[in-house]
């Protein structure tokens, strides 16, 4: 067997968890975990194996093991993996992070009922990311999309009780499936133009000129819808926030990690056809860059803590994308790879303290934890300046490349970038002051059942969203016992937990330096395009410095306003002039509105138009009209089906009778012909 | 030896009795017993043909007695039909079994 | 009067016997009348079989038809009809039916009989076997052993079936 089918098993073993947790062990929940856990961790062990011997041979060809599926007239469908360093290391991230996740949610997920239901969906869908990841062809890779997209459902519903998590599940699906939409369009054209699915024939047309450069253009923009969709880029980013509705670990493992990484994965994969097409890269750099600002905006003003940090994946994908529309593969694909292990890891954060905080998720019932959960903070904030990109956390050196790139080729989205860095530096940092520092919030969930609150006059807080600084008291006011009766209670960090946030931590603060530039065997080795990007020059200093002082100052700024704030309260959010555009970074834009308005005027007056079509002229004419029409026809026929069995008999030797009458008027000689058989 | 078409129109004539017969009368006994005699016209054709036309081989005559047997099952099955539905609907009157109708 | 005049009149009777048989049965106005003359048809048609030379199948014709067909029929009339059998054969009430029957049956006669008298049928001169009754009795037991089998097994079928449909309902208590 060669070295490289190891590839199939990382692939399969997570669906044989899946196949034996919901066949066999259902009923066994410690079983079940178990079982993704070594599935999982046996696909991570043998990637990171094919991984060293990648990194042993910097030269490796493309490796590829094709099993044919089925043939439909000529075209041959081939079932087939690819191989080659962007499939290795992605692969690697996915399996270990998975892997990790899954630990961790041994403990997040320990009082579900659904205990077992959730190992399974997670083995299922670490399967269907494996696929998009090894795929070799475009067929394959729309069929684990749509089982990615699937499985992400099934684990935003997961919760499925609560009303607001089955509306989420829906609107993911839902707005996805406009850009799958456009992505099957999009494989389907490109069928029409190459005749074969697989990405080395894709490849090998476009450079042998087989497609007119305007079908290209069009292919290409469709193939990146589904890429617009899945990596929850504008205008189609609406549902990754509310995707947050879901557990902790399924947030970090796909709308963070792995699954919306895969749109970025499948520009980085098919990097053949969009390049060949500079209106698509303009397309997909402005979308990146128009997401990044709206995502990091909105970030600032958000409440809830997983949405948060569901905006920076938003905007940090819509990064990568920019990256990859300007030119920099490598750059957008190194981003890529570190944020799976920067954004896993402060999710899990945002979980761990929702877990150990009353499973409370607005942080501003937050608020001075620090002291409660020690390795969770620090390893948050490692993941935060990781985030932002401060030397010389991970990431930074994507960033860094990312903007060095923007720089060369297009002054404005540059600009762009270096906003969005100081919005980024600003919501994170305002993120984890307000959560780990400063003042405790008032609220506590214990607090409320002894009679503390409506008679000391407190507004009753809202349960999500900003709190207005009118709206709640200063400290002082807070009942000190009640608050060390609610500190109690609080849990204490689990190992399960502990242990893969410092893994992750690791990954996040060092990962970077493979991609220090200039370095032998770096990551440009390995992961490039064409000539490549960096790799041959060191830092560009003037980006690098610009970048890291716009760093310093978002994160000064969020020092000055929340680090020092007075109560739970944000003070933005009242500041003169300022809170109108607060408002509208509060409220996304009002993009949701804008959608809903739209359903609800233009869509639904066009479904009513449509119901009165189908109404009257479907209905009226040809369903019933038809229908009606047979029925009559059906009554004047059932006359003769008067159950009177002679006049059956009579109506048979009728039609023997004109048998024998048409045989014989057609045959003058049938009569011969009979003696003649009979000779 | 009298010719064949005179056997053919014997029996010609026998089965047109027969089928007029079996289309109009009432009494569903009287009707089974008609298509017995188409049955039997049907037989005396295949004896003469086979006779006349291929008296190396005979195979009509050896059609003919299956023909037989098969009638006869018929007769003992459309017979007890005709006696359950005498004995349910004290009636074997073909006007009267008229349930099928649409 | 020659053996060929003889044949002649024997065929004349015999076609007096069918066609007069048939006829009862169609027209005879009490129902036991018409299964005589079916008996008396059936009996005129075994006699066409003897002429032409089918002893065999005319002896059947006999023992089956008149013994036992006729039989059945003629208890099943016992069985239907216990009272008078005055007016039980009668034709239908819907004159369009018998006006349609007669139609459709008078044209079907008319255009085989049309098709077949004036047809040109290849006569064979080939001589019959030896032995009838012995060469259909091999061939049914050789070349014929499985549709003879599978007769049988109809005829089984159809005795037990009858036997079935026509049983007494049992009252089960």
């Amino acid at each position: 067997m060669e070295l490289w089918q190891l590839a199939w098993l990382v692939l399969f073993l997570p669906l044989a968890s899946f196949l034996i947790i919901s066949l066999v062990t259902l009923p066994y929940r410690r079983l079940s975990g178990l079982v993704t856990i070594f599935g999982i961790g046996a696909s991570a062990v043998l990637s990171i194996y094919l991984l060293i011997h990648v990194l042993a041979d910097p030269h490796m060809h493309a490796y590829q093991d094709v099993w044919h599926w089925l043939t439909v007239g000529k075209v041959q469908i081939d079932f087939g993996i690819m191989v080659d360093p962007l499939a290795v290391i992605m692969m690697t991230a996915v399996t270990v992070v998975s892997t990790l996740i899954q630990i961790y949610s041994q403990a997040y997920m320990e009082d579900d009922p659904g205990y077992s239901k959730f190992f399974a969906f997670m083995a299922l869908f670490t399967f269907s990311m494996l696929g998009i990841v090894l795929a070799n062809n475009l067929l394959m890779i729309y069929i684990f999309w749509e089982m990615v997209g699937l499985c992400s459902y099934l684990l935003i519903g997961f919760w499925y009780f609560k009303p607001s998590a089955a509306a989420a599940a829906k609107k993911a699906f839902v707005v996805t499936r406009f850009g799958d939409f456009g992505f099957l369009l999009g494989v389907l054209l490109l069928f029409h133009y190459v005749g074969a699915f697989a990405y080395d024939d894709v490849v090998r047309v476009i450079g042998a000129g087989g497609i007119p450069s305007a079908a290209l253009t069009v292919c290409a923009v469709l193939v990146f819808c589904g890429a617009i969709g899945k990596s929850a880029q504008f205008p189609l980013h609406v549902w990754l926030p509310d995707a947050m509705e879901g557990p902790t670990p399924v947030s970090a493992l796909i709308h963070a990690a792995t699954m919306v990484a895969a749109g970025v994965y499948m520009v980085a994969r098919i990097y053949g056809l969009f390049s060949a097409s500079d209106q698509a890269m303009m397309v997909i750099a402005y979308i990146g860059g128009i997401t990044a600002f709206l995502a990091a905006s909105m970030a600032m003003a958000q409440s809830r803590m997983k949405r948060i940090v569901a905006y920076s994946t938003c905007s940090h994908l819509a990064y990568m994308m920019m990256a990859l529309g300007l030119g920099g593969f490598t750059a957008g694909v190194f981003h890529l790879i570190l944020h799976c292990f920067f954004k896993a890891l402060l999710f899990l954060c945002s979980g761990a303290v929702m877990y150990l905080y009353f499973h409370e998720e607005n942080i501003w019932r937050m608020g001075g934890l620090y002291k409660y959960m020690k390795v969770t903070a620090i390893t948050m904030i490692l993941a935060g300046l990781s985030n932002v990109g401060l030397f010389p956390f991970a990431g930074f050196f994507s960033k860094d490349e990312i903007l060095v790139v923007a720089k060369e080729a297009n002054m404005g989205l540059y600009i762009l970038g270096s906003l969005v860095a100081l919005f980024t530096a600003f919501y994170t940092f305002r993120l984890i002051f307000t959560v780990f520092f400063g003042p405790r919030s008032e609220w506590s969930p214990v607090g409320h059942g002894h009679g503390h609150g409506d008679d000391h006059g407190h507004h009753e807080l809202p349960d999500i969203g900003n709190v207005r600084p009118s709206q709640v008291a200063l400290m002082e006011a807070v009942d000190p016992v009640a608050r060390a009766e609610s500190d109690r209670h609080l849990k204490k960090e689990p190992l399960t937990m502990t242990i893969p946030l410092s893994i992750l931590a690791v990954f996040a603060v060092f990962a970077g330096f493979w991609g220090w530039p200039g370095l032998e065997n770096g990551f440009s080795t390995y992961i490039s395009w064409g000539h490549g990007h960096g790799g041959e020059h060191g830092f560009n200093m003037f980006v690098a410095v610009l970048s890291n002082v716009i760093v310093i100052i978002g994160m000064l700024a969020a020092w000055a306003i929340y680090g020092k704030r007075k109560n739970a309260a944000d003070p933005l959010s009242e500041a003169p002039g300022y809170k109108y555009i607060y408002r509208v970074f509060e409220r996304k834009y009002y993009f949701d509105e804008i959608y809903l308005w739209f359903i609800r005027k233009i869509i639904d007056a066009g479904a009513a138009v449509l119901a009165w079509f189908e109404e009257n002229v479907f209905t009226g004419v040809f369903a019933n009209g038809i229908g009606s029409l047979f029925m009559e026809i059906g009554r004047s026929f059932r006359l003769f089906q008067n159950g009177w069995v002679q006049r059956y008999a009579l109506i048979l030797f009728l039609g023997v009778l004109v048998l024998v009458a048409i045989l014989v008027l057609n045959e003058p000689g049938l009569a011969v012909a009979i003696g003649g058989v009979m000779k | 030896m009298v010719s064949l078409p005179c056997y053919f129109g014997i029996s010609t004539l026998l089965f047109t009795i027969g089928l007029f017969g079996a289309l109009t009368k009432r009494n569903a006994i009287v009707v089974l017993m008609c298509i017995e005699l188409m049955l039997n016209a049907v037989n005396m054709n295949l004896v003469a043909f086979s006779r006349f036309m291929d008296p190396g081989a005979l195979l009509g005559h050896l059609f003919v007695i299956f023909t037989i047997a098969v009638a006869a099952a018929e007769v003992a099955v459309g017979l007890a039909i005709v006696i359950v539905l005498n004995r349910h609907r004290d009636t074997v009157n073909l006007d009267d079994f008229t349930w099928l109708k649409g | 009067m020659d053996a060929k005049t003889g044949i002649n009149i024997a065929f004349a009777v015999m076609s007096v016997m069918i066609i007069g048989g048939g006829l009862g049965v169609v027209f005879f106005r009490n129902i036991f009348y018409a299964a005589a003359s079916m008996v008396v048809c059936f009996l005129g048609v075994s006699g066409i079989y003897f002429s032409l030379r089918a002893d065999f199948l005319a002896v059947m014709q006999v023992l089956i038809y008149v013994g036992a067909v006729a039989i059945v029929i003629a208890f099943a009339i016992m069985l239907t009809r216990r009272s008078r059998m005055v007016d039980t054969n009668r034709f239908t009430g819907n004159l369009t039916q018998v006006a349609l029957g007669l139609l459709v049956a008078g044209m079907l006669g008319g255009v085989l009989i049309q098709l077949g008298i004036n047809n040109p049928w290849k006569i064979s001169g080939e001589a019959l076997p030896p032995d009838l009754t012995r060469y259909l009795g091999e061939a049914m037991m050789s070349r014929l052993a499985i549709p003879f089998e599978i007769a049988a097994v109809l005829l089984l079928v159809a005795l037990v079936g009858a036997v079935m449909v026509a049983l007494e309902e049992v009252h089960k208590s």
